[in-house]
């Protein structure tokens, strides 16, 4: 197995930049993309011209939206390349980031992720190939499955997903650049319509429009940029698998995350007891659960009880999606996972304010994307 | 308008620009109905499955590739287990019948009507699939399920068998 991140030369995070995550609005994808971005730029209190190279996320803009808006943060004639990768576009995006740096190819490197909210025009639809659940299968129905499936085997109960909500939106309540700001109780989450099975709509994630930016760079371009080490985190892994056959009775996103993330904890020679803050995929309820047990945070069957006793609090054992994660924060494709190493980074630096987890030094940001693919990146504080 | 069995009768509207009917009858008649009888509606999903002479147990179309790994729906592109090319496969088919692992209900859809029942079985052949289940308040997890054609109408009218999955003994 190749060493990955840990035989390349340091990459560390030193700016970061967002745009609120937001309802489908009149605000153009040039705007979004721009706010992101001079935001990661005064964050690292660089010039533009000191960045060598951009990765571009997004799902829905098409062909050509890198230049099509960096070219108003002047024209530097930096290397741009536009990734899409579903759901994982923007962790896509700054996987490419950290590699230009790691590599030696950039000293300096942007990854941003920008995207309206819009029909997705998918490569799977044109396979020629059909399934027997067709169009009945929507994303809420598969979660939804895998939630009576975690209620028949471990007695999760739809109190236990509701209070994923309740801890979500809670965050996101504290976070100005959340899509939903409102915190919520038990018997709201539950009040609301049920979308399928026990999910109900404050259990699905929103998507809208946003803009999400970070700024890595090398130890050389640190030193020569005047940069303030203290305040960017290294990047410590950097992992990406994509789905294998597994057994019938399993789901392909657990197992799928769990090979990924032990890949993670091997490149970074650590374990699950070093997390203190983790973003993960948690676009349906039911998913934080699975990837909280997934991650290996507690054993199977126990991500509900781990939720209900505070462990995944801010202020508990391991806070999970202080941002208000998918679920409240909000998944706009592009932006979400350059979104979560904004929102790790902050939390390594110790800037959170009401939201900070006390002495964060080891972050986790997850994402799966359809298809399926998985991203896990591993970030730790500045010493 | 005959053929095949005759086991459906249906109403059909048609714009008269029937050459049968003379221009004057045509300017009475802007639009006239047509009985015809027209055979049992055909597989809406021929690609998945198929249906023997005289059975109404509807099986699922797979292949097996040389190595043993099935796909379905069944395809040629190659074994996602071995990578061997789709040539190397063969065609086989499968009993819709297995074993209920979850399932739920959909109450929100853009497009279908609501509610509808969702489940994964695992078929007795081995692979897991998802499935539109009725909506029999027996099904539950670990119960033995089965493919059960039924008669579906798209947004046009036309009908064509879909196939649900239901509680075993009712699908026989």
């Amino acid at each position: 197995m190749s060493k990955g991140l840990a035989a390349l030369r340091p990459v560390y995070v030193v700016g970061i930049g967002l745009h609120r995550y937001q309802k489908p609005s009149e605000v153009n994808f040039v705007e979004l993309g721009l706010a992101a971005v001079r935001a990661a730029v005064t964050d690292a209190g660089i010039p533009w011209s000191a960045v060598d190279s951009a990765s571009v996320g997004t799902v829905t803009l098409g062909m050509a939206a890198g230049r099509t808006f960096l070219r108003y943060m002047g024209a530097t004639g930096l290397a741009i390349q536009q990734v899409e990768n579903a759901s994982a576009s923007g962790s896509t995006a700054f996987r490419q980031a950290c590699l230009e740096v790691a590599s030696g190819m950039s000293e300096v490197a942007l990854a941003v992720g920008v995207d309206k909210a819009a029909p997705v025009n998918s490569a799977s639809a044109k396979t020629g190939l059909s399934t027997l659940s067709g169009p009945a299968m929507i994303p809420a129905a598969a979660f939804a499955l895998m939630a009576s499936d975690m209620m028949e085997r471990y007695g999760l109960t739809r109190e236990d997903l509701a209070r994923v909500a309740v801890k979500n939106h809670g965050n996101a309540a504290n976070n100005p650049y959340a899509h939903f700001q409102k915190a919520r109780t038990l018997e709201e989450v539950l009040a609301e319509p049920q979308i399928a099975g026990v999910l109900t709509r404050l259990q699905c994630c929103p998507i809208g429009d946003g803009a999400a930016a970070v700024i890595v760079a090398s130890e050389a371009a640190i030193k020569r940029l005047g940069i303030a080490h203290k305040r960017a985190p290294r990047v410590i892994a950097s992992v990406a698998r994509s789905e294998r056959l597994y057994p019938a009775d399993t789901w392909a996103t657990v197992e799928l995350t769990r090979e990924t993330v032990a890949r993670a904890y091997d490149e970074a020679s650590i374990g699950p007891k070093e997390l203190s803050v983790v973003e993960v995929h948690d676009a349906f309820s039911i998913e934080e659960i699975l990837y909280t047990e997934a991650l290996g945070l507690c054993d199977r069957g126990e991500g509900g009880r781990w939720l209900a006793e505070g462990k995944s609090a801010i202020g508990g054992r391991c806070a999970i999606s202080p941002s208000g994660g998918l679920l409240a924060m909000g998944h706009p494709l592009g932006p979400t996972g350059v979104g979560q190493i904004c929102e790790i980074t902050r939390q390594l630096r110790g800037e959170a304010g009401v939201r900070q987890q006390p002495d964060a030094k080891v972050g986790l940001a997850h994402m799966v994307g359809v298809g399926q693919v998985c991203f896990v990146h591993l970030l730790r504080a500045p010493q | 308008v005959r053929h095949g069995a005759p086991q459906h009768t249906h109403l059909v509207e048609c714009v008269t620009n029937n050459l049968l009917l003379s221009e004057t009858e045509q300017k009475e008649n802007p639009r006239f109905r047509l009985e015809c009888i027209v055979s049992e509606p055909t597989l809406r999903k021929p690609a998945l499955l198929s249906l023997e002479p005289g059975s109404s147990a509807p099986k699922l179309r797979a292949r097996r590739c040389g190595c043993g790994h099935l796909s379905f729906p069944a395809q040629r592109f190659g074994c996602e287990r071995c990578g061997l090319p789709g040539e190397q496969s063969a065609e086989t088919s499968l009993d819709a019948r297995g074993v209920l692992t979850a399932l739920t209900v959909v109450r929100v859809h853009s497009k279908l009507p609501v509610p509808y029942f969702i489940g994964r079985v695992t078929l007795d052949a081995g692979p897991a699939i998802d499935v539109v289940l009725s909506d029999d308040p027996g099904l539950a997890v670990g119960k033995r399920v089965a493919g059960k054609l039924f008669v579906d109408k798209d947004a046009s009218g036309a009908e064509a068998l879909d196939c649900r999955f239901t509680l075993e003994e009712q699908a026989s």
